[in-house]
């Protein structure tokens, strides 16, 4: 295949991984509405630099007491959170944390999410695990077709 | 074995029908399984869709319809041998073309009896992509043997009238459903056609 699908929607994308520790635990009605600030942060940030927001920001926490996730597709509405954790508040989990968005490139919507994750940072403590930026690796392992 | 993929732009709620459906199909006592790619370094929907008591293969880091192709065929070979599903069900990024993406599944030989592509289409936010990316979603739209106009739960009748239209002429061919992946709203056919085969 020689076209890039990416490339045709004129899309970038970035995604994430975070272990999180809240001292003390978070109410985890604060951490839903930080997780929504977060979102939304991006999605400010996004659509001041595009004049648009045309793509998909979403969250995924896991956490022993259940999970939250949270979605960000048209400013109008805002984010859509599903909160199913059990618990009152929340003291550890994991974050997963992604955007895909159309006319900005990759390191665009990497470097928005970076500057926005501090949202989360004057509350919880981050352990990001970065991964390794590799952009021109070309998948030869891949290459069975 | 039945292989089904849900297809559709960033956001349409490919992820949401995928645990209606497949919630429903496994209740029916059907076996199933569900590759998911996110264009990403790190995704989301494989999480959210195993949260759900659902088995999935989370593939990422690139497309499934290009860069990751050879990743595809393989996960469906090695998830027909292994697990031996009655329904296969792939959701590709929110930019792929579902086109490739069949054409990918009918090459990779795992002997499925019958594959739907399902192109999902976000009714509230039709419009604007349209005109944003009118090229690039028609090209999702164009072949899908089912279009189902998604979120129609946030719209009146005019604007599903116009998406329809809009569809109409896109892909002639397809058929056309309305639903909400989030309530559920005429979502049972699809499980129907699923179950059936
Ligand atoms: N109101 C409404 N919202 C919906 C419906 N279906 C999905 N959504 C919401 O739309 C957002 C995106 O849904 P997903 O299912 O994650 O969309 P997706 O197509 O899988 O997204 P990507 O995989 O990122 O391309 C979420 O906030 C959903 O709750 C629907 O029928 N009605
Ligand atoms: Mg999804």
């Amino acid at each position: 295949m020689n076209e890039d699908s990416k490339e045709l929607a004129d899309a970038g994308s970035f995604g994430l991984k975070a272990d999180f520790h809240a001292h003390p635990a978070i109410p985890s009605k604060e951490l839903v509405a930080l997780m929504e600030a977060l979102i939304r942060d991006v999605g400010t940030k996004v659509t001041e630099q595009r004049g648009m927001l045309l793509g998909h920001i979403k969250a995924f926490l896991t956490t022993e007491q259940g999970t939250l996730k949270v979605n960000l597709i048209d400013m109008d509405i805002g984010p859509e959170t599903v909160d199913r954790l059990a618990s009152a508040a929340v003291d550890k989990g994991e974050i997963k944390f992604m955007a895909a968005l159309v006319g900005l490139d990759d390191h665009d919507v990497e470097e928005i999410m970076e500057d926005s994750i501090q949202v989360l940072e004057e509350r919880l403590d981050l352990d990001i695990e970065e991964h390794e930026h590799d952009h021109d690796h070309d998948h030869d392992h891949e290459d069975h077709n | 074995m039945i292989i089904c993929q849900l297809a559709g732009f960033l956001g349409s709620g490919k992820t949401t029908l995928l645990v209606r459906l497949g919630s429903e199909l496994s209740k029916a006592g059907k076996k199933v399984a569900i590759i998911v790619n996110e264009v990403g370094e790190i995704g989301v929907d494989g999480a959210v869709i195993d949260s759900y008591g659902l088995k999935s293969v989370e593939i990422t880091e690139g497309c499934i319809c290009c860069s990751l192709s050879g990743s595809l065929q393989n996960t469906l070979r090695a998830i027909t041998r292994e697990y031996k599903p009655d329904i296969i069900m792939i959701e590709p990024t929110g930019i792929a073309l579902p086109s490739i993406v069949s054409k990918l599944v009918r090459t990779s030989m795992v002997g499925e009896e019958r594959m739907y592509t399902i192109c999902l289409i976000d009714a509230f936010r039709a419009l604007k992509l349209f005109k944003e990316a009118n090229l690039f979603v028609s090209r999702q739209i164009a072949g899908a043997d089912i279009v189902a106009v998604n979120k129609i739960d946030l719209v009146d009748d005019d604007v599903k009238e116009k998406v329809a239209q809009m569809i109409g002429e896109m892909s002639p061919q397809s058929k056309l459903v309305f639903i909400s992946a989030k309530t559920g709203d005429g979502v049972a056919p699809l499980v129907k056609l699923l179950e059936e085969g």
